[in-house]
């Protein structure tokens, strides 16, 4: 006999026992050595696929449909063929982008629209509703088989109203201590994981318990069952496919929508994606998962075959066959341990879904409402948000509630969680185009969505509200106002379907039609465009990078970004992030300097993993100033070709860039060339101009040696020519080294304040025999005061000479003349040597003051000079802050002209000018 | 506090780069499509008959049979292959993630 305390006893130890092994999970988290981070617990944390539904349901309906039940798992079992390509993009995704539900990866997807994540969040709830009803039906109903076995009114409806609230209170409270136990809430709750994949083994053992019990010890082995149902009226026709409501049909549709459901429901996607540790966990779930799914299926159609034998049809409600059989064998032990498989099947379902809801509808729903409407100005934030999610738990399990109260009793376990597996179906198109698609727009997933909800709320939600008497039953049978053509279950005359199928067929029409419609023929904004291609490309290097791609344009303060992750994730957290970014980034990050965009993008991410992307966005917009998306951050993500574009940009300057180093190159190696080649010239010239007063040297000396007795007055003469060539050799000699010395800078500087008439006066003093040679008049014209300037005067002096004797050298005998001007004019003094000789081509004119220049075609006549003379008269009135140039004049001749500046009468030439320190410390 | 190490994201797939996971994918998607067709109208028709073979209803053996085919499969498929030829490189893969 098992009396309810003993019941309730070993329940709630069961559940005491769950929350040890959560607590161990979160203490291990704690402690850095996550137990959950294995391929198995994932794994088994999957299973919580397996509800009150697989654990009774599945038995129920095997025994009217036989082999009905199994496109619930087989589709699972399809699906997870292509996890490994499917599931492991959408895990990427979720940790890139901090995702916390399923609302919150569409919402992502679609431009971080809180509407999507609103209406997604909707969806969940009110297709859920009738899943955790069923929960709640399965526990209760099992509660009350076990309870009232021996009272002898076995499987009778109408006792569980009572109960099945008490479950759902008590469910609550416990959902709420392992979801929400901490105060800062995070998405990830490693405790509740291990304590699902500790439930989903408790289940397993329990039902291939009751399987085996049934197969071997009731019967011989499923031989001799199988052969005593061959032929048993009640079982035979359960052998084919003809059992099957809405035959081939409906098996293909449900395992079209287990195959969806498997991945899309909440609770589904909260296992498989949010508190995934590892991605390469994938590759194991991929196939031990479906295994785990044979596993806990092999046994159903022996036990619901067992059942159907061994009760006659309607005595015992064939949902509950699973615990009658051992409790008419009387084995109440091991109907005691099939019922706490049964609630470990419940409890780790309505655990996991109330959690992944709760967020949804704090994130997703409230949150951006609280957001817009300002009233989340509060410090403490954190606690609102608890308070929240608790709430949310306690107001899912009611709804569940009061909806089993509503269609509790006319449904079985798998019709009534039918209903929430086509409601789950309508997240596929979003996710799946949505990740390959990046046409997929934000219109396009919104219009989807609501047509595909709409279309099943009318054909499967309502019909049900329609059983429990709120709405009229003529609303199903024939249709709204009479209209056989509305009616939910042959919507516009399509019939021939079971009700399932054909809201699945109608729903994905209008779901997949509005989106692939809406987004063919509709605009993506922009933010739209971004995550789209972020979300299909997040494989490539390119869009992984720009992940943390600087999109928020504005201004915001680094104190205030702290300030605000802080009142969302607690402030250790906060503080933790904020230090271990400027880690990684390696800077400071100070509290009154502005935040940089990557910086902005970080907090966005902490906080989407706290409150969801929708919401994180329009927190962080609230606290920008100016433009929250940059262009810049959009274009280098949105257009492939932009790139393209600018690398070429950037190709064709930097061939422009290389054309004109080229071009600069080639002019240099010209010059270089031309200067090679005069200083060619000028070693010829040299060596030319030192050989010829060396041969006559030579020649005549010779002459004097071999002829001793020649005539003194030829004697005389000889001797003269030598010591003139002798002073030519030397002022050739001395013109090179006084360059040379110049040109290196070592030169000493004399500076002194002198009178530029007397450098005149000198100059034409030491040229006048080479004028009288040549007869050439030389004409001067002087202002009668001083005219001072400080300068080296022997240097100054020898700049006159030399453009004194260029003039006279390229003046004609006799009728050359020069003439020399001195003015002042404001601050300089001008002098020029005006000649009518033969005049400088204006090409010439900037290149006769080179070094090694010489005027004329050198192959054509003999040099006159050295070449060195006007680079000399440059370097050295240059070093006096003067100038030097050519210009013609009305003689047709040259005029050699060069300033400097003037001193003033009481001025000093303390500092002379154009002395440069280096010269000042010799 | 284990998680943002757990939360830590490679910027971008080793093993899109590699040769064979493109197969992988061709072989996963293959595998869908065959599955599909073998547990659907019109090959469960076949099956679908009172007989029984080895004590077992024919429809029921058949499609644990092709249940247990497809995990099968997907072990051979995504089995774990050392990349490199040498042994030792298989552990040390997973530490670099």
């Amino acid at each position: 006999m098992l009396q309810q305390w003993i019941i309730l006893l070993v329940s709630f130890g069961y559940l005491g026992l769950l929350f040890a092994v959560a607590y161990y999970g979160d203490k291990r988290a704690d402690a850095g050595r996550s137990i959950i981070s294995n391929p198995y617990i994932y794994t088994f944390s999957i299973a919580v696929y397996c509800t009150g539904w697989t654990f009774y349901g599945s038995v129920g309906r095997a025994a009217s449909t036989g082999v009905g039940f199994l496109p619930i798992y087989l589709g699972p079992t399809l699906a997870a063929t292509v996890w490994w390509i499917v599931l492991r993009k959408i895990i990427r995704l979720s940790k890139i982008n901090n995702i916390t539900s399923i609302a919150d990866f569409i919402a992502s997807r679609y431009g971080k629209s809180s509407v999507i994540g609103g209406l997604v969040t909707v969806i969940s709830i009110v297709g859920i509703m009738p899943y955790i009803a069923l929960q709640l039906k399965a526990i209760s109903s099992s509660f009350n088989v076990l309870f009232h076995h021996n009272m002898k009114n076995i499987g009778q409806p109408g006792a569980g109203h009572d109960t099945a609230l008490y479950v759902a209170l008590v469910l609550a409270v416990f959902s709420i201590l392992f979801g929400t136990r901490h105060i800062d809430v995070t998405e990830r709750h490693e405790g509740m994981v291990a304590a699902i994949a500790f439930e989903s083994m408790v289940k397993l053992l329990a039902f291939s318990a009751v399987g085996i019990f049934v197969t071997f010890t009731m019967f011989d082995g499923p031989a001799d069952l199988f052969r005593r149902a061959a032929s048993a009226p009640e079982t035979e026709h359960l052998m084919t496919m003809t059992s099957l409501p809405g035959g081939y049909a409906s098996w293909i549709a449900l395992t079209f929508i287990s195959m969806t459901a498997i991945l899309f429901l909440p609770r589904q996607f909260q296992i498989l994606v949010v508190e995934n540790v590892n991605e390469k966990h994938v590759r194991t779930a991929s196939w031990l998962f479906p295994l785990y799914l044979l596993a806990i299926n092999l046994f159903v159609l022996p036990i619901a075959f067992a059942g159907l034998m061994f009760f006659h049809a309607g005595t015992v409600e064939a949902d509950m066959l699973v615990l009658s059989l051992p409790l008419i064998a009387g084995e109440e032990a091991l109907a005691l341990f099939v019922f706490i498989g049964g609630l470990s099947a419940a409890t780790g379902m309505v655990i996991v879904e109330t959690i992944a809801l709760s967020t949804m509808l704090c994130n997703d729903l409230l949150m951006p409402v609280l957001l817009r409407l300002k009233l989340l100005r509060r410090a403490d934030v954190g606690r609102t948000l608890l308070f929240m999610r608790r709430g949310g738990i306690l107001l899912i399990l009611l709804l569940g509630y009061l909806y089993f109260r509503l269609i509790g009793e006319s449904y079985a376990l798998v019709t009534i969680g039918l209903v929430s597996f086509a409601a789950a179906a309508q997240f596929a198109p979003a996710i799946l185009l949505g990740i390959y698609w990046k046409g997929a727009s934000r219109r396009g997933a919104l219009a989807g969505l609501a047509g595909g909800f709409a279309i099943w709320a009318y054909t499967l939600l309502l019909p049900s509200f329609a059983r429990s008497g709120w709405i009229p039953m003529s609303f199903v049978e024939p249709g709204p106002f009479g209209i056989f053509e509305l009616g939910p279950y042959h919507l516009f005359n399509l019939a021939g379907f079971d009700p399932i199928t054909h809201s699945v067929f109608w729903s994905m029409l209008f779901n997949i039609g509005l989106l692939v419609g809406v987004s063919l023929f509709g605009r993506q904004e922009a933010l739209d465009q971004l995550q789209a291609a972020m979300f299909v490309d997040v494989y490539k290097k390119r869009v992984a990078d720009t992940s943390n791609a600087p999109l928020w344009h504005g201004k915001t303060r680094v104190s205030d970004l702290k300030e605000l992750v802080t009142r969302m994730i607690g402030p250790e957290r906060a503080e933790a992030a904020f230090r271990s970014y400027a880690l990684r980034h390696s800077l400071e990050l100070r509290d009154g300097s502005l935040a940089d965009e990557s910086l902005i993008a970080f907090a966005e991410r902490e906080l989407a993993g706290t409150v969801g992307a929708a919401s994180a966005r329009v927190m962080v917009s609230s606290i920008i100033e100016g433009e929250a998306l940059s262009i810049e951050g959009l274009m280098k993500v949105l257009d492939e070709t932009s790139q393209v574009i600018e690398y070429s940009h950037r190709l064709e300057q930097k061939s422009r860039e290389l054309e004109a180093a080229t071009s600069e190159l080639k002019r240099t190696n010209e010059r270089l060339k031309e200067l090679d080649r005069m200083k060619d010239e000028f070693v010829s010239t040299v060596s030319h101009e030192l050989r010829t007063p060396l041969t006559s040297i030579r020649a005549f000396s010779e002459i004097l040696q071999d002829d001793a007795d020649m005539d003194p007055q030829q004697r005389q003469q000889l001797l003269r020519i030598v010591v003139k060539e002798t002073e030519r050799l030397t002022r050739l000699v001395n013109q090179v080294l006084d360059f040379t010395k110049i040109d290196s800078g070592s030169y000493q500087w004399v500076h002194e304040k002198l009178d530029l008439r007397n450098v005149l006066q000198e100059a034409s003093a030491a040229t006048s025999q080479l004028s009288l040679n040549k007869n050439i008049l030389i004409t001067r014209d002087a202002p009668q005061g001083p005219v001072l300037v400080c300068g080296d005067k022997d240097r100054l002096v020898q700049v006159m000479i030399n453009l004194l004797s260029n003039a006279i050298k390229y003046g004609s005998p006799d009728t050359g003349k020069v003439h020399i001007k001195l003015s002042s004019a404001g601050e300089e003094a001008m002098i020029a040597v005006i000649d009518n000789g033969i005049g400088v081509e204006p090409g010439e004119r900037e290149r006769i003051f080179e070094r090694y220049h010489q005027l004329g075609d050198l192959s054509k006549s003999k040099p006159q000079g050295t070449g060195l003379g006007l680079a000399i008269c440059k370097t050295i009135i240059e070093n006096h802050n003067g100038r030097i140039w050519v210009e013609d004049n009305q003689w047709n001749g040259a005029s050699f002209v060069f300033t400097l500046p003037l001193l003033a009468d009481k001025d000093k030439c303390s500092q002379p000018p154009g002395q440069d320190k280096e010269q000042i410390e010799k | 506090m284990t998680e943002p190490k757990n939360r830590d994201v490679q910027p971008y797939d080793e093993e899109v780069q590699q040769p064979g996971p493109k197969r992988k994918g061709e072989r996963l998607f293959s595998l869908l499509i065959v599955g599909t067709l073998l547990l659907n109208f019109p090959l469960l028709s076949i099956f679908s008959s009172k007989r029984l073979v080895c004590g077992f209803p024919v429809l029921f053996l058949y499609i644990f049979l092709i249940w247990g085919l497809i995990i099968g499969t997907i072990v051979f498929v995504l089995r774990n292959r050392p990349v490199s030829t040498s042994g030792p490189a298989e552990p040390r893969k997973d530490e670099d993630h």
